[in-house]
């Protein structure tokens, strides 16, 4: 085996280690997760952990810190006019 | 609008939308694979099938990527812009679908894992007709699927839009790859000059109508205002907006809508807090500002979504003088009522010091 064999068998491993532990994270942020940190996902249907499923499987340490963080709901974007005119942050908005 | 996510938000617009994509991705295959067979007897099914989705794909692809510039340069285009996340989504299901079957007729056979036999069967990075042009397209749908994997909502509020549009403009990494993937895998084994031209062809048309669009918003950039009293800029002729529409006046690279409505004119961001869509493009409906992208909507007085929904974006106080619309550029914290300056009237808006950070 080259080491570019190796390589790549190491890589796409990795990835799909990545990827085994986001499905299985994703199982648990779809039933209950989602909710906790976005208050527009609360009672939901069904189909709409389906459609987030495999955007989780990606960004699940995103998700996780921020579930573990207790957040209720995302940040808000910064925005040039947002930014001047001194709001920052989604509380503001409420 | 947003309370609670829903799956999709399924209106008669979107099923049209959706139901012509499925016919026309269904009428395109079945010509693709049946006009095959009849020119190449001996090509075999699974061969053309392959091609048909990796070709349709490729097509809705520059389609995708020409509604965006089309949409800016014609506003009869916009309807094409509003469902396009179904279109991303259907392509993304084709290339999918091209990329499974090309794994398993060409890599699934041996006793190396497919995916491993993609990156280690074909190592000729010097060749260009001989280039492993499999990976070029495996990498393009990687970012596709990132791109379909975040097409919902929730990704846009998670990620913020700003993050959520950079992830997404990876698609010209994708659509660049995808060109060299064709050119350096189909057209070597296909060397139709009629082939290289249509790639070519469709590279140019992606290209230039990005060029057109690009040119139209830094002539809109590059104007600015003349100085008036008390901090106020001239933005122009009152007379010059449409009734329930607006004017985009641009303010140090930051944009504002004027919009001119019921005798009166209300200054916004241009941005929409949902997806950064243009707002000053969008129409008065039912009293609030709609956005011309996916119809979230503001009151162009507050700048604030009409209740249940929360989304709010700054406003700008402005004043009319001798028919001219004066406005001021600093922004007053989203969702921040500002008296409308009236058209032809004596109203003149309190004018106050532009707020400092801090709570509503």
């Amino acid at each position: 085996m080259t080491w570019y064999e190796e390589g790549i068998r190491v890589v796409l491993g990795s990835l799909g280690l990545y990827a085994a532990v986001g499905a299985v994270f994703a199982i648990a942020f779809c039933l209950q997760g989602v909710q906790r940190v976005d208050s527009q996902a609360v009672g939901t249907g069904w189909g709409f952990p389906l459609l987030i499923a495999p955007g989780v499987v990606v960004f699940w340490p995103l998700l996780l810190r921020r579930w573990m963080g207790g957040a209720s709901d995302p940040p808000l974007a910064a925005n040039p006019h947002r930014g001047v005119s001194g709001i920052q942050d989604r509380e503001m908005q409420r | 609008m947003s309370v609670q996510y829903a799956a999709i938000g399924w209106s008669p617009a979107k099923r049209g939308y959706d139901l012509a994509i499925v016919v026309g991705v269904a009428v395109y295959l079945v010509l693709f694979v049946g006009g095959g067979t009849l020119l190449r007897p001996n090509a075999t099914t699974e061969t053309l099938l392959i091609r048909g989705l990796g070709t349709g794909a490729f097509l809705l692809l520059h389609v995708i990527l020409c509604i965006g510039p089309l949409a800016r340069l014609d506003a009869r285009f916009l309807p094409l812009l509003y469902n396009r996340r179904h279109l991303g989504v259907s392509m993304f299901l084709l290339a999918l679908a091209h990329s499974v079957f090309s794994l398993i007729q060409f890599h699934a056979l041996g006793d190396v894992n497919p995916l491993v036999s993609l990156f280690v069967s074909n190592e000729r990075f010097g060749s260009i007709s001989q280039f492993p042009f499999q990976m070029l397209g495996f990498f393009a749908l990687v970012i596709l699927f990132v791109m379909a994997a975040t097409s919902h909502d929730f990704w846009l509020r998670n990620l913020t839009p700003m993050v959520w549009k950079r992830l997404h403009m990876l698609v010209y990494w994708a659509y660049a790859l995808l060109v060299a993937h064709v050119a350096l895998g189909a057209l070597q084994s296909e060397r139709n000059p009629v082939l290289a031209a249509l790639l070519a062809a469709g590279a140019a048309t992606v290209v230039t109508l990005h060029l057109l669009a690009a040119s139209k918003e830094a002539r809109l950039d590059g104007t600015r205002l003349a100085a008036s009293d008390a901090g106020f800029l001239d933005a122009g002729e009152v007379a010059t907006i449409p009734e329930k529409c607006a004017r985009v006046v641009s303010l140090g690279g930051e944009r504002i809508a004027l919009f001119r409505y019921d005798g009166k004119v209300s200054a916004v961001s241009n941005v929409c807090q949902h997806q950064n869509g243009p707002l000053g493009e969008g129409r008065i409906l039912g009293g609030c500002i709609t956005c011309p992208w996916h119809g979230y909507q503001y009151r162009p007085a507050d700048g604030a979504s009409p209740p249940p929904f929360h989304e709010k974006v700054s406003t700008f106080r402005t004043r009319i003088v001798g028919g001219r619309v004066l406005v001021h550029p600093t922004p007053l914290p989203p969702g921040t009522y500002c008296e409308p300056a009236k058209i032809g009237g004596a109203t003149v808006p309190a004018v106050e010091p532009p707020p400092k950070a801090g709570r509503e």
